[in-house]
């Protein structure tokens, strides 16, 4: 049985082919990922219940539905709501890699990306969400009150 | 009827008239001594008839008049000087209660059985004393508003003369009441609406067409040292003894027109940066894109990730390539909109043939045709057409025209290239049977970086910049690049130049 703490699936929707293909050997190839790679939002949006990742990895500008509505709909599922969201994205100023934080992104990683290193980052991405949300639990329970102490 | 019955006839006439008129009718002896009263001095004074009847009328009158009356009926019937004979003399009264009030007096003098006596005839003016104060502090209030206020109030006549000026009237227009008063408000505006005034006041007075009056209008007006300034303006109507005037208020707006201004320039300046911000952004995203390919292309085979003899390593090696293309298109469109931006980009225009030239286009941007499976025909041209153009620049147009037909345009289908006249224009076409502009997408065209939205990107790759770059180019020969599409049957695009004076055949050689 996998471990629930370590990362294993996750999905990447994009709309260029030829990053599609080299973001594809870097997750799968180079850091082992099990990795469902999509090319809109329709596409990874039916393959979501399926292949239920646990991290979602999205562009932002795409035709059609772009990367923030997807994070919105992916938001609005409930099996989903809580699995991290990272955009991947080209749009590398301040300004905006602050605004598409505040859209309730767990990180942005921006364009171009180290595809030797892109696992790593994606893990330690990862770590650090598990372990707020370890945090966070914990928290609330102690506030809760056990009944013990 | 008998002469005593006319008498007394009279006599109750007289009296009924007395008893109900409403001014009190009092009259007394020489001796200053009340004989009648009517009970309209009942009224006024607040005593009873009986409480009246042989008293000194003095007791009608407050101190110190009180004590001066006797004094003057005195001086009267000894002197025969008329202190206080005639009418119409304001004074002041005085009720049963001790109060005050004010009372206009007409004093006749008579003879009766040989007895001199005086007849008073009061009316008690408290309110009309009143209604006099009132409007003289309105009067006073009203003008102090007009000497204050920092709007300017200029009346005038029907014939559009001055009648009075308000003092900030006079410090806007930097004259003096005696300067103005009388003269044609006219000489207040600069031509040509000095000239259009009269008319138009005339015209307003035969037809009651309200070209002038109303508010907020902005008119231009002339200072007395003969410089103009822009004013608001608010005129209305009314009539004064029958006599129709205008007031007009009138504002300097300088100052705030002048503020406008200032924050109109500074938006713009805002405006201006944000689109250089947003274009920079997009130039930064559209970079990085085909970088990105690049970049990591070549990592995972440095990197050691894949093996460097392996298919993937070829595959990964043609990604970079064609990306490195792909940047560098962009980075010559985005040159190019930099130049046409900054108004740099040359020229070099020459007299050519259209005919030749579209043959070229055809034969040089056969790459695109073969690519895509589609054939470039032209359709037709005259031989005498001539245009004058950069023909490097027109042929930039007519590429990208072409890769545009011929990427949207359904496999083995045909791209008619046609030239033609159309009025004084020559008309330059290229139309293709594809898959047409999304209506949504038809006013974004020209857009910079903007690429209609379709899951099918088999062959997009282009810039998103090459129509901006187009129209920017056939306006730069003072033509217009235009387009008609229709969705799922295709699309025409075309240009329209000045046509050559004189295109005719064997105009120039070639």
């Amino acid at each position: 049985m996998s471990d629930i703490t370590q990362l294993e699936r996750l999905m990447y929707i994009e709309d260029e082919p030829d990053i599609r293909l080299v973001a594809e050997i870097a997750l799968t190839q180079v850091a082992g990922f099990n990795v469902k790679i999509c090319k809109d939002g329709n596409e990874g949006l039916e393959a979501i219940n399926d292949f239920k990742p646990q991290l979602v990895l999205l562009d932002v500008m795409m035709p059609g539905m772009d990367g923030p509505q997807i994070l919105t709909k992916i938001k609005a599922l409930d099996k989903f709501k809580h699995i991290p969201i990272v955009f991947i994205t080209a749009k590398a100023q301040t300004e905006e890699i602050t605004k598409l934080k505040k859209l309730g992104a767990e990180s942005v990683i921006t364009k171009p990306f180290n595809p030797m290193t892109l696992g790593d980052d994606i893990r330690t991405i990862w770590r650090n969400h598990y372990v707020y949300e370890a945090m966070k639990y914990a928290t609330n329970r102690k506030q809760a009150g056990t009944g013990w102490s | 009827m008998s002469s005593k019955d006319a008498v007394n006839d009279l006599l109750s006439r007289t009296k009924a008239i007395v008893d109900t008129i409403v001014d009190g009718v009092i009259t007394i002896s020489d001796h200053g001594l009340i004989e009648t009263v009517n009970p309209a001095a009942e009224n006024i004074f607040v005593y009873k008839k009986e409480e009246l009847i042989g008293k000194n009328v003095s007791m009608l009158m407050p101190a110190p008049y009180q004590h001066e009356h006797d004094g003057y009926l005195r001086n009267y019937l000894n002197t025969g000087n008329k202190k206080i004979i005639g009418i119409g003399r304001e004074v002041t009264g005085r009720r049963s209660d001790g109060s005050t009030f004010p009372l206009e007096l007409a004093i006749s003098e008579m003879e009766v059985n040989g007895q001199r006596m005086f007849t008073g005839i009061v009316r008690d003016i408290s309110q009309r004393k009143d209604t006099e104060e009132k409007l003289r502090e309105l009067l006073a209030r009203t003008k102090a508003i007009l000497d204050t206020i920092v709007d300017g109030v200029i009346t005038i006549s029907d014939r559009g003369l001055i009648e009075t000026v308000n003092p900030a009237a006079e410090k806007i227009f930097g004259y003096r009441l005696d300067e103005l008063s009388g003269k044609n408000v006219s000489m207040l505006m600069p031509n040509p609406y000095r000239a259009e005034h009269d008319q138009y006041l005339n015209n307003y007075l035969s037809t009651g067409e309200k070209q002038i009056i109303g508010i907020g209008r902005e008119v231009t007006g002339l200072r007395k040292n003969g410089s103009t300034f822009p004013l608001e303006l608010a005129i209305s109507e009314m009539e004064v003894n029958g006599q129709r005037m205008f007031t007009g208020i009138v504002r300097d707006i300088s100052e705030r027109k002048e503020t406008e201004d200032q924050l109109r320039s500074a938006m713009r300046r805002v405006h201006e940066q944000q689109i250089k911000d947003e274009f920079i952004a997009t130039v930064s995203h559209e970079l990085r894109t085909p970088l990105t390919s690049i970049k990591a292309s070549l990592e995972l085979i440095i990197g050691g990730a894949i093996d460097k003899k392996s298919s993937q390593a070829d595959m990964l090696i043609n990604i970079a390539h064609k990306n490195s293309d792909r940047l560098l298109l962009l980075i010559n469109d985005i040159l190019d909109i930099s130049k046409i931006e900054s108004e740099k980009m040359q020229f070099n225009r020459q007299d050519i043939r259209v005919k030749p030239f579209l043959e070229t286009a055809i034969f040089d941007n056969q790459a695109y045709a073969e690519k895509h499976q589609v054939k470039f025909i032209l359709k037709q041209c005259p031989d005498s057409l001539y245009i004058n153009v950069d023909p490097d620049r027109l042929m930039q147009v007519m590429s990208n025209l072409m890769s545009n037909a011929a990427k949207f345009s359904n496999q083995n289908s045909v791209v008619e290239i046609s030239a033609y006249k159309v009025d004084n224009s020559v008309r330059i076409a290229v139309s293709d049977k594809g898959r047409g502009i999304p209506n949504d997408f038809q006013n974004r065209v020209f857009d910079k970086f903007t690429q209609a939205d379709t899951s099918d990107k088999r062959e997009m790759n282009g810039t998103g910049l090459g129509l901006h770059i187009s129209k920017a180019i056939v306006e730069q020969h003072n033509g217009a690049l235009s387009f008609i599409s229709t969705p799922d049957k295709g699309s025409e695009f075309y240009i329209d130049l000045s046509i050559l004076e004189g295109s005719h055949k064997g105009h120039h050689s070639e």
